[in-house]
């Protein structure tokens, strides 16, 4: 009875850890990116999160009187510059249309119409 | 079922072999069906060292003394909960533990990140399955749980009565947790190495599992220390012993990285140190496994001392020392800052300061644990050291830390101008101010460190309480909310900003506790007979009445007391000697049940504003160089009386021997009743004892300052559903070919 236990437990290990080589390779390749190409995205996109977190931070350090309206804009300019500059590197790394060069449009990126939910703020 | 679990131990080790080839071959020759095989064999080992728990689990509820763990540590008589928690309190059974834990974890970041960090994952796969074949190598070869007698003794030594406590049924387990998650962060940082994947992938990743860890490692170190507190009967709750400062010091190191993580991924800042910090975190966490299961520090906490496990571990720890230094000092390169520091009077210059004071704190706490072996290796002759060696050293870090946990939170990032940084020190400097003028004013300068300590605390509770102020303020400004309303959102918007807050207020609030219950203690011994009083810290402690309990498990000898303040009674005590039975056939069929393990039982009034702790000793106010002096006389009368009856009954043919000797046999009840005959001895003729009497003000504190602590870590643990939205809506921004719309928008002033 032990032994059929385990010849059991065994066999669904087996099954289990080897079922990704039954598929075709052609299968994995064709529908996922290349890992390089997937890692770049990934990482852009944590440095996005990663920025936009700042931009909120900076925002309720200035509304809570941390930063003084001098500092915060600048502060919040160089932010968003930078932010773009992430965006437009997502955007290369993805082959989508670039983005504004325009630095002062980039800076006042914030400024453009939105009828968009806005992002989570203080 | 012995047999499965072994199978099932070889199983998991040849799993963790394939898993590790098949995940490098895999990441090596890009072929995503070995990672994803590779991936599966820690879903796998999950699974394996689940079914393999169980069954020792099992073996442990059903008395199954045939497995050696289960005769060492359970017994019939053992409460069923304890009986499952027995499983961690053996040096085999802790192990597995170690191996589910690990591979649950592996399992659920492995299932998060499947279709994230294609490079960094499978080389991540590979050493955590690395860590998983250390230790299933271990079960497996040195340490098996499964490992058998063909003469199972009838009962089995039974629990540890110091580990019958509940703290200490979660306890290792939250550890061990702590430790497995530890590991997390430590394999996708090797792994972001390897790959020269140094970006913020890895970080994202893994942040939130180096926070569970933290926060595992703090509740089981805060659940320890209630124990010591409650059942160790010394009245204290940190002794810097071995066992505790291993867990102390990955968690110090996660702290730091969990603030210099902040650094890099809002300024791409500190990555050599980050790197460094995490691979240190993780092998701390094996350098603290190997201080539990090596027994060489001692320790009331360690497995007894095993050569082989000793060179596996330190076989284990070299390897990962080694290899974390050639691998930062080889992708130096890549580690380079984007930035430097705008000012010292920024957020991240005093996280910077704060990070070196941790590192500092976790220096010294290792290198003063440490020292017995390294004077022993030196000078040949081992050197013990205890609290007085950590003090000088632990204090004014501790100090500083706390200070540091108030200023941080004040400044913003980047940069602070001095008309803003004397609007944000206004508030809680006067506090502060307030605070030691007061301090200074009724307890003077004799207790300089509690004094100090509590103006510390007290400017780090009202800068928090100013930062939610004017949080809410802004909150209330913008979209007009209530203060209720606000708070709510302002934390639900900011979960890892204010849990973070609430965390330091915790801190702020657990150390008031300790100052206060370490400076202002009255402890002291006292002999007494029944009637007798004896006076401390203001209260006056009678010692009522002696009492007897006893139960199939335990036999007591306590005391009942009366605490008075001046003339009126403020609470009802009782405390007790508690002796559980031994196995020895060598102590009598009577005498085992008295000279068995101890432990106490201690009476405990516990109020916001001060505790009032005993502890009885009937043992040392005997007068008899024997423990228990006065009943011994009694108890050898019925040790002889015992065992002359039984060789009677040895006399007669098997059959009769066998009804006499069946568990309903009269003989049974009469040796009971003559158990608590001679205990009755005690109530009536009751002898002076020893009571350890501890008056202590805001120990309360420690325990909610922890609890506080808890709930901040909790709330900065949830920020992935309001980050998923972030990120949904930014992908959505992105995709829908809005351009910078992406960004985050400001709030109308």
């Amino acid at each position: 009875m032990e032994f059929l236990i385990f010849l059991a437990i065994l066999a669904a290990v087996v099954v289990f850890v080897t079922r990704p080589l039954w598929r075709p390779l052609a299968e994995t390749t064709k529908s996922e990116p290349a890992p390089s190409e997937a890692t770049d995205v990934a990482d852009l996109e944590a440095a996005r999160d990663a920025k936009f977190r700042e931009i909120r931070d900076a925002e309720l350090d200035h509304r809570t009187g941390k930063l003084s309206q001098e500092d915060f804009e600048l502060i919040d300019r160089s932010l968003r510059a930078e932010a773009v500059q992430i965006l437009r590197d997502l955007d290369r790394v993805r082959g989508a249309p670039a983005r504004p060069e325009d630095p002062e449009a980039a800076a006042h990126a914030d400024r453009i119409p939105s009828g968009a939910e806005r992002l989570p703020s203080p | 079922m012995a047999l499965v679990g072994r199978a099932l131990l070889v199983l998991a080790l040849l799993v963790c072999v394939y898993g590790i080839v098949a995940s490098l071959y895999g990441a090596r020759t890009g072929r995503q069906g070995w990672v994803d095989s590779g991936r599966r064999s820690v879903y796998a080992l999950s699974g394996v060292a689940v079914i393999a728990f169980a069954i020792l689990v099992g073996a442990f509820l059903r008395n199954d003394f045939s497995y050696n763990v289960v005769a060492q540590a359970s017994s019939t008589t053992t409460p069923t909960a304890y009986k499952a928690a027995a499983v961690w309190s053996t040096q085999q059974g802790s192990l597995l533990l170690w191996i589910l834990l690990l591979s649950f974890w592996s399992s659920l970041i492995l299932f998060l990140s499947r279709r994230r960090a294609r490079e960094i994952a499978p080389y991540a796969t590979a050493i955590l399955l690395g860590f998983g074949l250390f230790f299933t190598t271990l079960t497996t070869f040195f340490a098996n749980p499964f490992a058998t007698t063909s003469n199972p003794p009838t009962e089995g030594t039974g629990l540890d009565p110091l580990l019958r406590h509940t703290t200490m049924m979660m306890h290792p387990p939250l550890l061990y947790s702590g430790y497995t998650m530890l590991t997390i962060p430590f394999a996708f940082a090797v792994a972001a190495l390897i790959t020269k994947r140094t970006g913020a992938e890895w970080i994202a990743l893994t942040r939130r599992f180096a926070l569970a860890a933290w926060l595992c490692l703090g509740v089981g170190i805060m659940l320890g220390a209630r124990w010591s507190y409650v059942e160790l009967g010394w009245g204290g709750y940190w002794a810097w012993d071995p066992v505790e400062n291993a867990a102390l010091i990955p968690w110090l190191l996660a702290t730091a990285f969990l603030h210099s993580i902040m650094i890099q991924e809002k300024r791409g800042m500190l990555r050599v140190w980050n790197m460094s910090l995490i691979l240190a975190t993780g092998c701390s966490a094996i350098v603290g496994t190997f201080l539990v299961r090596s027994g060489i520090l001692s320790s009331i906490h360690a497995f007894v001392s095993d050569p082989t496990l000793n060179i596996s571990f330190v076989a284990l720890i070299g390897i990962l020392v080694a290899g974390s230094v050639f691998l930062v000092i080889w992708r130096r390169p890549l580690l380079r800052s984007e930035a430097r520091l705008d000012s010292l009077l920024s957020r991240e210059a005093v996280f910077l300061f704060q990070n070196m004071v941790l590192v500092a704190l976790a220096l010294v706490v290792f290198w003063i644990t440490f020292f017995p072996l390294i004077s022993e290796a030196i000078t040949g002759t081992r050197v013990s050291v205890g609290p007085p060696a950590f003090e000088p050293f632990v204090v004014p870090l501790a100090l500083i830390l706390v200070l540091l946990a108030g200023v941080g939170p004040i400044l913003a990032w980047r940069r602070v101008t001095l008309a803003g940084l004397r609007r944000s020190f206004a508030f809680p400097g006067a506090v502060g101010i307030g605070a030691l003028a007061v301090l200074l004013s009724t307890v003077g300068t004799v207790h300089l460190f509690a004094v100090v300590l509590f103006v510390c605390s007290s400017f780090v509770l009202a800068v928090v309480v100013q930062e939610f102020w004017r949080g809410v303020r802004a909150r209330h400004a913008m979209a007009g909310e209530s203060p209720p309303v606000a708070v709510v959102a302002l934390v639900r918007r900011n979960r890892r900003r204010y849990g973070g807050y609430i965390v330091h207020a915790g801190l702020a609030v657990l150390l008031v506790g300790v100052a206060a219950s370490t400076s202002f203690k009255h402890s002291r011994y006292a002999t007494l007979r029944p009637g007798q009083s004896a006076a401390i810290g203001g209260y006056t402690i009678k010692y009522v009445r002696p009492t007897v309990a006893a139960s199939s498990q335990r036999i007591s000898l306590g005391a009942v007391l009366q605490v008075y303040k001046g003339s009126q009674r403020v609470a009802r005590l009782q405390s007790a000697y508690e002796m559980y039975p031994s196995q020895d056939p060598s102590l009598g069929p009577i005498g085992r049940f008295f000279s068995g393990s101890t432990d106490s039982h201690i009476g405990l009034n516990s109020g916001p504003l001060r505790d009032i702790w005993t502890d009885v000793d009937p043992c040392a106010g005997g007068g008899s160089s024997s423990c228990l002096g006065p009943l011994q006389p009694q108890i050898n009368r019925a040790n002889a009386q015992m065992e002359k009856a039984l060789t009677e009954i040895g006399k007669l043919p098997a059959a009769e021997q066998r009804r006499l000797l069946s568990s309903s046999s009269p003989l049974w009840a009469a040796r009971n009743a003559r158990i608590v005959k001679i205990l009755s001895l005690y109530t009536r003729h009751p002898w002076p004892v020893t009571f350890l009497m501890i008056v202590s003000p805001l120990v309360m504190w420690l325990w909610i300052g922890g609890l506080i602590m808890v709930c901040g870590a909790l709330i900065s643990l949830r920020p992935a559903l309001a980050l998923s939205r972030v990120r949904a809506r930014a992908a959505d921004f992105v995709s829908s070919g809005r351009g910078a719309r992406g960004l985050p928008v400001r709030e109308p002033a």
